[in-house]
C-alpha cells in the first residue's frame, strides 16, 4: 500500500502530462502514462471495499475455520468486492479514453498525421464562430464510444454477479 | 484515535519525502540542459558556463537536492528562470484561481450527485431512477473540455452572459471573478457529478440489501429515517473514497480546462513550465499538489473513522 500511496499522491493527469512531456509526446507514451495512473485507483478502491468487509462475521467464521489471510482474501473478500471493482473498471475504461482525448487536446497524445478526436477538438476551437459542427461531431463520437463501453460493462456485471441482477 | 492520526501524518510525511526524491530524480534525468535551453543554440560557451554557475548546476546532485528540500521547508521554492521571479510568488498568484475553481466545482458536483444517488437507490427500477441514471451514463461519457467548448458556444458566444475565457483578477471585484470561474466550474463538475451519483447509488443499493435495514424497517422506523440515518452513513465509505480521488483530480485536472478558458491557474503554470523546461517551477508546483493530495488523503482516512466506528477500533 505504501508504494501505491506515493504513486497515488501524484495527481493523475499531471503525471500523464509529465510522462509524455519527458519521454516525448506520442501514442505509445500516452498509453503508458494512462496505464500507470490507473494502478493506484484500483488499489485504493479495492482497499476501501476490503476494509469494510474484514469486520464481517463470515470473515471471522473463515478465520475460526483456520483459513489464513491470503486464502480469506481470495475466497471471501475478492468475490465480494468484485462488483465494486467491475463498476470502477467500466468507469476507468471511460476515463482512459477521455484522458487520451485530453492529452491529444494538449498536443501530447497521438501526433499528426495519426488522427485523434482530442486533436480534432483542439483544431476546431479556433473556428467555433464559423464552423461549430467541427467541434460538435468529434465530441459526439467520444461520447457515443464511451457510453457504449460503459453499457457493455454494465451488461457484463449483470451477467457475472447474480446478486446484483436480482436487486434490479 | 491520536495514535491513528499520528500514524497517518507520519505516513504522509514519508510520502512527501519519497515524492520529493522522485520528482527531483525524474526531472534530473530529463533530456536537455536547462541553461542551454534558456540561451538557445547560439549561446557562447562562456555565457553558458556563467549561467550554469548562476543556476547552481555545477554543484553535486545531492547538495542541490538538499538545498531545494531545505528551502521548501522554510517557504523558499527557488526562483523561476523564465518568469525571473520567486516560484512561491508565482504559486500564490495562481492558487487564488485554481483553489476557488476546484472548491466551486466540488460543491456543485456533491450538491447534485449525492441527493440524486440516494434518490435513485430509493426508487430503484422506477422511472425517476431510470432517467437520472441514464443522464449519469451520458454525463460520465462527456469529455469535460468538449462540454466546456459547448458551454462557451452557448453561454459566451450566443447569449453573451459570461466571458468566454480569461480571468479579470479578484481586484476587479468578487462577482466578475466568480463569473469568469462559473463556466469552467460547471464543465469540471458535470462528469464528476455523474460518476459520484453512480457510486452513491450503487453503494446505497448494497447497504439497502442488508439485514439491519430490514430490521430497522420492521421495527417501524419511517423509510426516510432509515434511508438518511442508517443507509447513508453505511454507504459513505465508497462515496468518500471517490470524493477524495475527485478532489485530487480537480486540483491538477484543471490543466485542460484552464487551457480551454485561458485561466491563469496552477495547471496552466505547470503545463507551460514543463514545455519551457522551467524545472524549478515544475518541481515546486508538483510538490505543492502532492502535499495537498496527502492532506486530502489523511482527511478522508479520518472521515472513514468518523462515519464508521468499527474502523476506529480496527485502527
Amino acid at each position: 500500500m505504501r508504494f501505491n500511496d506515493v504513486v497515488f499522491a501524484f495527481p493523475a493527469l499531471l503525471s500523464a502530462v509529465m510522462i509524455t512531456a519527458i519521454f516525448g509526446p506520442g501514442a505509445i507514451n500516452a498509453i503508458i502514462a494512462i496505464g500507470i495512473f490507473n494502478v493506484p485507483v484500483f488499489a485504493r478502491v479495492a482497499r476501501a471495499g476490503a476494509l469494510s468487509l474484514w469486520p464481517r462475521e463470515y470473515v471471522l467464521a473463515a478465520r475460526a475455520a483456520g483459513k489464513g489471510k491470503a486464502l480469506i482474501t481470495i475466497e471471501h473478500i475478492l468475490p465480494n468486492i468484485a462488483s465494486i471493482l467491475l463498476v470502477q473498471g467500466t468507469i476507468q475504461f471511460a476515463l482512459g479514453i477521455l484522458a487520451e482525448a485530453g492529452l491529444s487536446y494538449l498536443g501530447l497524445g497521438a501526433q499528426p498525421p495519426m488522427p485523434s478526436w482530442g486533436r480534432m477538438l483542439f483544431d476546431a476551437q479556433t473556428r467555433m464562430m464559423v464552423a461549430p459542427h467541427l467541434a460538435i461531431f468529434p465530441g459526439l463520437a467520444i461520447v457515443i464510444t464511451v457510453l457504449g463501453l460503459n453499457l457493455l460493462g454494465d451488461g457484463l456485471r449483470d451477467m457475472l454477479d447474480p446478486k446484483l441482477r436480482r436487486q434490479r | 484515535m491520536t495514535a491513528f492520526l499520528a500514524k497517518r501524518i507520519g505516513i504522509g510525511l514519508l510520502t512527501l519525502m519519497v515524492a520529493s526524491a522522485v520528482v527531483f530524480g525524474v526531472l534530473e534525468i530529463l533530456p536537455g540542459d536547462p541553461a542551454q535551453l534558456m540561451l538557445g543554440m547560439n549561446a557562447t560557451p562562456e555565457a553558458l558556463a556563467n549561467l550554469r554557475e548562476q543556476m547552481g548546476l555545477n554543484q553535486p546532485v545531492l547538495l542541490r537536492y538538499f538545498t531545494w528540500v531545505g528551502g521548501m521547508l522554510v517557504g523558499d521554492f527557488g526562483r523561476s528562470f523564465t518568469y525571473s521571479s520567486p516560484v512561491i510568488d508565482l504559486i500564490a498568484e495562481r492558487v487564488v484561481v485554481s483553489l476557488p475553481l476546484a472548491i466551486i466545482s466540488l460543491i456543485l458536483s456533491t450538491a447534485i450527485a449525492i441527493p440524486v444517488g440516494i434518490f435513485s437507490a430509493a426508487r430503484r427500477g422506477k422511472a425517476a431512477d431510470t432517467v437520472s441514471m441514464g443522464a449519469a451514463q451520458i454525463g460520465v461519457a462527456i469529455p469535460n473540455f468538449w462540454f466546456a467548448l459547448l458551454l462557451i458556444y452557448v453561454f459566451a458566444v450566443w447569449l453573451r452572459l459570461v466571458p468566454s475565457g480569461g480571468f479579470p483578477g479578484w481586484s476587479a471585484g468578487i462577482w466578475p471573478g466568480i463569473k469568469a470561474l462559473l463556466l469552467p466550474a460547471v464543465a469540471l463538475a458535470l462528469p464528476q457529478a455523474a460518476i459520484l451519483a453512480r457510486v452513491t447509488r450503487s453503494a446505497m443499493l448494497e447497504v439497502l440489501g442488508e439485514d439491519y435495514i430490514r430490521t430497522a424497517r420492521a421495527k417501524g422506523m419511517p423509510r426516510r429515517t432509515v434511508l438518511w440515518r442508517h443507509a447513508l452513513r453505511n454507504a459513505m465509505i465508497p462515496v468518500l473514497t471517490i470524493l477524495g480521488l475527485q478532489f485530487a483530480f480537480l486540483l491538477a485536472g484543471t490543466i485542460i480546462i484552464e487551457n480551454v478558458f485561458y485561466l491563469p491557474g496552477l495547471g496552466r503554470l505547470v503545463f507551460q513550465a514543463i514545455t519551457q523546461r522551467d524545472l524549478i517551477v515544475v518541481e515546486g508546483v508538483v510538490m505543492l499538489l502532492v502535499a495537498s493530495v496527502v492532506v486530502v488523503n489523511i482527511v478522508v482516512d479520518i472521515l472513514y473513522a468518523v462515519v464508521d466506528p468499527r474502523l476506529r477500533i480496527a485502527a
